[in-house]
């Protein structure tokens, strides 16, 4: 039955119990409410909005297990609705529906579970559904019916389309190219790994496991002596791997973006989560692309291109709503973001139209694992099947499959049910269970994977390849009774892990998971016959009953034929009078300015494990290059990450494309010290593309291999990475494509966490500002933010010419940083030079520059300011000392000039001269940051925080503190936790 | 909970030995809390801050008895200190842990902007009675927030509070959530029991600053350390 109670708030929150709840329990409530009324009624009348009555939310099961552990029995589920005023009230459709008065049916669903349905027809079941299952499967899974003499079950077809969808499968990155009527020597995915076989370097653990793992330092592990009852914390040294991956989620993210953008980072945990035999996540990166949000009027460069009739949300709101979902799901598991990017754009030409109507949501991390259990073993026969997270809902049907299609293709209902739910809470509990095995002595794991698309049905399949398993779906919990025994295991709830391990320490994982309220669940074992099962022991029914091999399938190899198309951009036009304006402009392109709206509400320290994050200096303004984790509290070393991607140049040349990715996640990770300086970079490589469309294939086949050859000569590799290959938006008479992208994350092992270089110029005249190229060619516009501001696309993009010059730049800028001869330094990324040199004024109030570009030799004004080839700028910590070690090197530079005492800029070049204020740059830099945090933190608080950014600059006095601490003994102290 | 480990290191490296505690100790009473010196409330969301933050985290101990009467125990001896952080202050403040006897008198808030606030800025720590902070008056530190609801609203006068802990500008974002006399902290007056919103157990190490004064970066530690050592001091002096 259901109470209600009405808030102070006047909310009412619905109660489900199974019987009526007593006096004492109603009391509790009331205090659990804050001075909720009670109300005595069966029905309330009015209009309200309230969650979607198939759609248990994770608010209401948290609630329900707080009056659980208030020691009320009984709740089911709890829910709060909103009084509105009439039916047109406005609200959310994808997560909320319109009630008209609130009765004891709220939460009723009129069905009965679905049975097994023996499919006779299955490409008329894969239309109907939406499996996105080619011909050929079609065909395979009727021989597959044949040999074994039966029809597939529902569950089986639906298994076998997830497992096998482009998602999972990753058809395109294995697929044979023709391109221009020759076949290509490689798979995309065999020029990727050609990386790790060319400089293994430190490789433990590559493209096999959830994530990269390569050799880290002894760290001391802190941790309790034992976990499943409360004791003390102790040290213990361990051999380390430094986990990395990166996700994308952009369908779901599109279609619902705090949803699809939380569940795509709590994802990405779980694969962390999920290496070898189980590891510790501890930071994460975040990038998103939209198109333009259109903040306010007369941004010009957001004028050319017409607004279109968007699907789902608008891309204002998808920046806004996306953030807010990978902030959140991050501040509430404890997993901070310490640096990201984003990008808008939007370009039509010849009929052609572009941008990030289908957006990117991409979610990488860094984290470690003890080295010994750095790989899965392969389970035996009888092992134990372990499922340890939340419950089974009607969440995400077919979001791998529906996720490889163009955005748009289905009927929105279709896309909707594919929408996942995040809760955080709960996978900080699952986490906190795996951690303490993975951090005892005997880590009893055998092997472990995180459930993603495809739900049980994918995870458990992994996990028993070797050996077949039998499941039995009457253990799984089920959150919604109407679930069909091919939801319950085909739904991609979130949250949940699956593990194998002996039986004998099946009472050990339970003691834990208990104690972290985690919930455990023993659902099956390996079999070691390959046969792969889901049986109900309770009713008889199979949903899933065949080997292994058949679900994985031989499917025909994709083969994809494209011709090689021209890129035909208009060239950049410009006329150098109006340089000012144009610097105007750029700095306030989403992707040179300030991100403070994205920094301001993300947990940047949780761990207590970050060196470096986003904010830097005197201001605390997000401007730092690089991201970097101590690998524990006592030592000085770590893990630095850090970004590049340049789609825009990759629509000129896709290689180009993949070379200023690679090189702008390099000359960021550059100003931590590493320790193989260049040889400990490994890159994750997350390719967005919108494949299959004329010239596509073409492009990103080049793209890949130019990424490939870069990275090989670089001496570095690419262990890890994701494609998503349906990156375009249908409309109803229209089609946007994504220009085809590629993301990379960038990780090494940081010798010392204390001298990692920040974008913070030091006020003192005589310390010299230098300017370093690393693409060894002319300065180019094309695809640069400048270019993108006059809605040009342009016909020539930077590359980089040398590698081995790259390589000695990148190692003697290393020494130097690992020597403390650098007091500042930043890259030249989007808004080229003239943005590197402002922004490493920014944040203090009183710090300028004057300095002389004509050394660079570009003698167009335009170019050397706001092109975005590959290079740095230093400010020497020992002039002289600096400049001997370049010269030494054969590093060449070019001494730019000295800072100033004021906030201001000069800048010459050959004969002309510009006089820039830093001040009101500045601010113009912050007002595009401004417009977004009005939608997020409110006029008021946006204008306040616009006006008072610049004001409180840190002002310490440690009144004598020495910094040293003496050795002491030890006296009794807890800390206390609840999950 | 995610502030656990970073907190358990900080009273380590002061010279605590430090015992993992979950609720769910409490609740089934494997631990007592009886040869405890200091508890310590850490931060981090629990149960996501469904229902108010940390209201989830209260109703476990108001309802459960063996949780309660351990907590009970615990504040009525007088060799023992407490401290909580972010969402542990919110639950001091919610179980009325630092001035018990005064219903109403102190409350946390969702911060002024509706949203999490996250920012690395400055406070000042006063005159004041705390254990922990005593012989840092004066100081005037970096330090971490990290929080949805850290408003601290006082409705009485200032002097009915003790605040060793300030945000050092009362203006936005200086001022992260818009607490009632900038208060970054409140302590009970026999200073003994210490709830605190910014994370000083997440920058008690100098590269753990966003921002450390330029020539001291080889400190080996931060001052926020001084607290903890402070704590073990008072304990071990019992």
């Amino acid at each position: 039955m259901i109470q209600f109670f009405k808030t102070e708030g006047n909310t009412i929150i619905a109660v489900e119990s199974l019987a009526p709840l007593g006096m004492e329990d109603k009391d509790k409530l009331v205090w659990l409410f804050s001075n909720a009324e009670y109300l005595n009624e069966k029905n309330i009348d009015g209009w309200f909005t309230g969650p979607r009555k198939e759609m248990v939310t994770p608010w209401s099961t948290n609630a329900v297990e707080i009056t659980r552990n208030m020691g009320i029995a009984g709740i089911s589920r709890i829910e709060e609705f909103v009084a509105v005023p009439d039916q047109h009230a406005v609200y959310d459709h994808m997560l909320q529906r319109m009630y008209k008065g609130l009765s004891q049916n709220i939460f009723v669903l009129e069905k009965q579970p679905d049975p097994v349905i023996n499919i006779e027809d299955i490409a008329e079941y894969n239309r109907k559904e939406g499996l996105a299952l080619s011909v050929d499967e079609i065909e395979y899974l009727n021989s597959v019916s044949e040999t074994i003499g039966r029809p597939l079950t529902d569950s089986e077809v639906y298994g076998f389309a997830q497992v096998n969808s482009e998602h999972c499968r990753h058809k395109i990155f294995n697929g044979t190219f023709i391109i221009d009527g020759k076949e290509m020597e490689s798979s995309l995915f065999r020029m990727i790994k050609k990386t790790s076989a060319v400089n293994p370097n430190k490789i433990v653990s590559a493209y096999r496991d959830n994530c990269s793992f390569v050799e880290g330092p002894v760290a001391e592990q802190f941790a309790p002596a034992t976990q499943d009852k409360p004791d003390y914390f102790e040290v213990r040294d361990i051999e380390t791997v430094l986990s990395l991956k990166a996700e994308t989620h952009n369908f779901p993210t599109t279609v619902e973006p705090f949803n699809g953008a939380s569940t795509g980072t709590g994802g990405e945990i779980r694969d962390r989560i999920g290496g070898g035999k189980g590891s510790f996540p501890v930071a994460g990166t975040a990038v998103y692309m939209t198109s333009y949000p259109r903040s306010e009027p007369g941004r010009k460069w957001e004028l050319a291109t017409k607004e279109r009739n968007w699907l789902y949300q608008t891309p204002e709101e998808i920046l806004i709503k996306a953030s807010n979902g990978a902030s959140d799901f991050g501040n509430k598991f404890g997993q901070p973001i310490i640096t990201g990017s984003v990008l808008t754009f939007e370009h039509f030409e010849k009929n052609k139209k572009y941008g990030f109507d289908k957006v990117i949501m991409l979610a990488g991390g860094i984290g470690f694992a003890n080295k010994k259990y750095s790989l899965k073993d392969d389970p035996g026969k009888g092992d134990k099947i372990i499922l340890l997270g939340g419950d089974n809902y009607r969440i995400g049907m077919g979001g791998g499959a529906v996720s490889s299609v163009a955005t748009g293709e289905f009927e929105n209902s279709i896309e909707l049910n594919a929408v996942q739910r995040a809760n955080p809470e709960m996978q900080k509990r699952v986490y906190n269970a795996i951690r303490a095995l993975s951090e005892s002595n005997e880590n009893p794991i055998i092997s472990i994977h995180d459930h993603g698309a495809g739900g049980h049905l994918n995870c458990l399949s992994e996990l028993v390849e070797t050996t077949g398993g039998k499941i039995d779906t009457s253990k799984l919990p089920v959150g919604d009774p109407t679930l069909s025994q091919k939801e319950i295991i085909g739904n991609e709830s979130q949250e949940r892990m699956g593990l194998v391990i002996k039986p004998e320490h099946v009472e050990l994982i339970q003691r834990i998971a208990e104690r972290e309220r985690a919930p455990v669940y023993v659902i099956g074992e390996t079999t070691g016959d390959m046969q792969f099962t889901f049986e109900n022991s309770e009713t008889g029914e199979k949903p899933v009953d065949w080997q292994l091999g058949y679900m994985f399938g031989n499917p025909p190899k994709t083969i994809l034929e494209d011709c090689t198309v021209e890129p035909d951009f208009d060239e950049v036009e410009y006329d150098v009078a109006d340089i000012g304006l144009y610097i105007e402009q750029v700095i306030r392109m989403e992707a040179v300015a300030c991100k403070d709206w994205l920094t301001n509400k993300v947990d940047r320290s949780v761990t207590g494990r970050i060196a470096k994050q986003q904010g830097a200096g005197l201001l605390h303004l997000p401007l730092n290059n690089v991201g970097v984790i101590a690998i524990d509290y006592n030592g000085v070393k770590g893990v630095a990450t850090s970004l590049g991607h340049a789609p825009v140049a990759g629509l000129i040349d896709p290689a180009a494309g993949s070379l200023l990715s690679i090189a702008e996640a390099l000359t960021n990770i550059i100003w931590a010290p590493l320790t193989d300086g260049i040889r400990s970079v490994s890159l994750s490589a997350n390719w967005m593309w919108p494949a299959k469309n004329r010239g596509e294939n073409a492009r990103i086949y080049e793209a890949v291999e130019a990424a490939s050859e870069f990275a090989c000569a670089l001496g570095i590799n690419i262990p890890t990475g994701k494609d998503s290959m349906s990156m375009t938006q249908k409309y109803k008479d229209d089609v946007v494509y994504a220009p085809g992208t590629v993301i990379i994350s960038a990780s090494g092992e940081v010798s010392d966490i204390r001298k990692v270089v920040e974008p913070v110029l030091v006020n003192d005249k005589t310390k010299e500002i230098l300017f370093i190229d690393f693409s060894f060619s002319s300065r180019a516009l094309g695809g640069s933010s400048f270019a993108q501001s006059l809605n040009k696309v342009g016909k020539s993009a930077p590359v980089v010419t040398d590698t081995e010059r790259f390589v000695a730049a990148f190692n003697t800028v290393q020494d130097l940083i690992e020597r403390q001869l650098i007091l500042a330094g930043h890259d030249i990324g989007s808004g080229g030079l003239i943005t590197t040199l402002l922004e490493i004024c920014f944040s203090s109030n009183n710090t300028g520059m004057k300095v002389d570009l004509t050394g660079i030799g570009e003698a167009d004004m335009a170019k050397v300011l706001f092109s975005e080839n590959p290079g740095i700028v230093i400010q020497c910590g020992d002039n002289e000392e600096v400049k001997k070690q370049l010269l030494a090197n054969g590093v060449e530079f070019v001494s730019l000039g000295i800072p100033v005492d004021k906030s201001e800029v000069i800048i010459k070049n050959f004969d002309e001269e510009i006089n820039l204020d830093v001040k009101k740059l500045r601010d113009l830099w912050f007002r595009t940051s401004y417009l977004l945090d009005r939608k997020q933190s409110g006029n008021i608080k946006a204008l306040e925080r616009f006006n008072n950014y610049k004001k409180f600059e840190h002002n310490f006095d440690f009144c004598g503190f020495t910094g040293r601490l003496a050795i002491m003994a030890l006296t009794l102290t807890a800390g206390l936790r609840q999950e | 909970m995610n502030g656990d480990r970073e907190m358990a290191y900080a009273m380590y490296l002061a010279g605590m030995d430090v015992k993992d505690v979950h609720m769910t100790d409490l609740i089934s009473g494997r631990e007592t809390l009886e040869d405890i010196n200091m508890i310590v409330f850490v931060g981090g969301f629990s149960n996501s801050d469904v229902l108010g933050s940390a209201k989830g985290w209260a109703g476990a101990f108001k309802y459960n008895e063996k949780a309660r009467i351990a907590l009970e125990n615990f504040y009525k001896r007088d060799d023992t200190l407490s401290l909580g952080v972010c969402n542990g202050c919110q639950l001091m403040v919610e179980l009325g842990l630092v001035y018990p006897g005064q219903q109403n008198s102190s409350k946390m808030l969702h911060n002024d902007s509706g949203k999490f606030e996250s920012a690395f800025l400055n406070v000042e720590i006063l005159d004041n009675n705390a254990v922990m902070l005593q012989d840092m008056a004066g100081m005037k530190l970096g330090i971490w927030v990290a929080h949805g609801e850290g408003k601290f609203n006082l409705p009485l006068s200032e002097e009915d509070y003790n605040i060793p802990v300030k945000y050092s500008n009362d203006g936005y974002p200086a001022n992260p959530n818009g607490s009632d006399y900038s208060a970054a902290a409140i302590c009970s007056d026999d200073g003994r029991h210490l709830a605190v919103m910014p994370h000083l157990e997440r920058a008690f190490l100098p590269w753990q600053w966003a921002y450390y004064p330029a020539g001291r970066k080889m400190d080996e530690v931060a001052p926020w350390i001084k607290a903890f050592v402070n704590a073990r001091n008072w304990i071990k002096n019992i």
